[in-house]
Parts: structure tokens; sequence; C-alpha cells
């Protein structure tokens, strides 16, 4: 009988580490931020968002208010908004392109 | 026979971002408990899968992807749970959004 699914992929990655290749898909053909296909920031981000939900004892409107009444000033807001809108917009652009 | 399994797979990943992109203009266009809850399902479903993907391209090793993968259910069940708790006691993913927006 030939071999099984499972030992041909052992004998692919005893070869495939025993030549030493570099990690593959490598890391660095991701330039700025991270394609979406692969490490995105955006997952972490709404599972801290979600863990935050869970333990914080207050509601979302309260620290929201907290935040309103540290009066950042206009310029430290919008670039608060602009960091978290970029790795969702590059992501979903990415994304579409990926889908098309 | 074959397994369909993998291409099944791929194929829900696509149906599942196709979906989470239509959500967005729901979002905005008719925030709710309907979009709330859709949302905290698809995007905890596609983060989860997505994940998933890294977690084999990137992790080799019987024992390394079972840990990897243990991790990731558990991280996708707790952010599920935050979601749909915040989307139940809290004001929900639209409102939230918005407020945050309007600071």
């Amino acid at each position: 009988m030939g071999t099984t699914a499972r030992e041909e992929m052992r004998r692919f990655w005893e070869r495939n580490l025993r030549s030493g290749r570099p990690l593959s898909p490598h890391v660095s053909i991701y330039k700025c931020a991270p394609c979406p296909s692969q490490v995105c920031p955006c997952f972490p981000g709404v599972s801290l968002f979600s863990l935050a939900a869970l333990l914080l004892p207050e509601h979302f409107p309260h620290y929201l208010a907290q935040v309103r009444a540290l009066s950042l000033g206009p310029a430290l807001i919008g670039s608060a908004k602009f960091l978290l809108a970029l790795p969702v917009s590059y992501h979903t652009w990415n994304g579409i392109r990926h889908l098309v | 026979g074959t397994s369909k399994a993998a291409s099944l797979h791929w194929t829900g990943e696509r149906a599942v971002s196709v979906l989470l992109l239509g959500l967005l203009p729901a979002a905005y266009l008719c925030p709710g408990p309907a979009v709330d809850y859709s949302l905290a399902a698809a995007l905890t479903l596609h983060g989860h899968w997505g994940l998933g993907q890294v977690i084999t391209d990137y992790v080799h090793g019987d024992v390394p992807i079972k840990v990897a993968n243990t991790g990731l259910y558990i991280l996708s069940a707790l952010t599920f749970a935050g979601l749909c708790h915040f989307n139940y006691h809290d004001v929900g993913i639209c409102k939230a959004v918005a407020m945050l927006w309007s600071l």
C-alpha cells in the first residue's frame, strides 16, 4: 500500500527542516502592515475589547465619559481614531482584493 | 472517497468574510441587536478561522499545533462571550462604535 498523508507530511517536514530553509510564508514579505491572509492586529484588538467587556465593572458610556473628561484635544483624539481605523481599513481592503 | 472538508472550510471562510463585509454598511445604516449579534458571531468566526490559518502556516510539530489550536479555541470562545455580554448588558457594538467616533 502507498504511504499515508500523515507519513508524507512527516517526511516533507523532516526534509525541509533538515535543509535549514527560512520560515515560510516569510514574514518580511509583508511590508507596512500585514495583509489579511496572514497575521493581523485586528483580532487581538477585538479580543482585548471583548475581555475588557467581560472583566471591567463599569459600562461603556462610563469609560467613554472618563476619556472625554481627560480633554485630550482634537489632535490626539483624531490620531487615536486614525490608529484604530487604520488596521481595520487596511485589512478590509486587502480582504476585498483577496476575495475578488 | 476523498473528504470535502478542506474545500468546504475554504468556501466557509470566504462566505463569512463576505457576510462580515456586508455587516459593515448594515451596522452603519440600521444599527440594532440583530446586527450586533451577527457582528459578534461573524467577527469571532472570521478571526478564529483567520488565526487558525496563521497557526497552520507557522506552527509545526504535533504538540505545538495542538497547544496553539486549544489556546485559539479558548480565545475565540472568550471573545464571543465578551462580545455577546457587551451586546446584552451594555450599549452594543454598533452604538459603541458610533459613540466612540463622536468623541
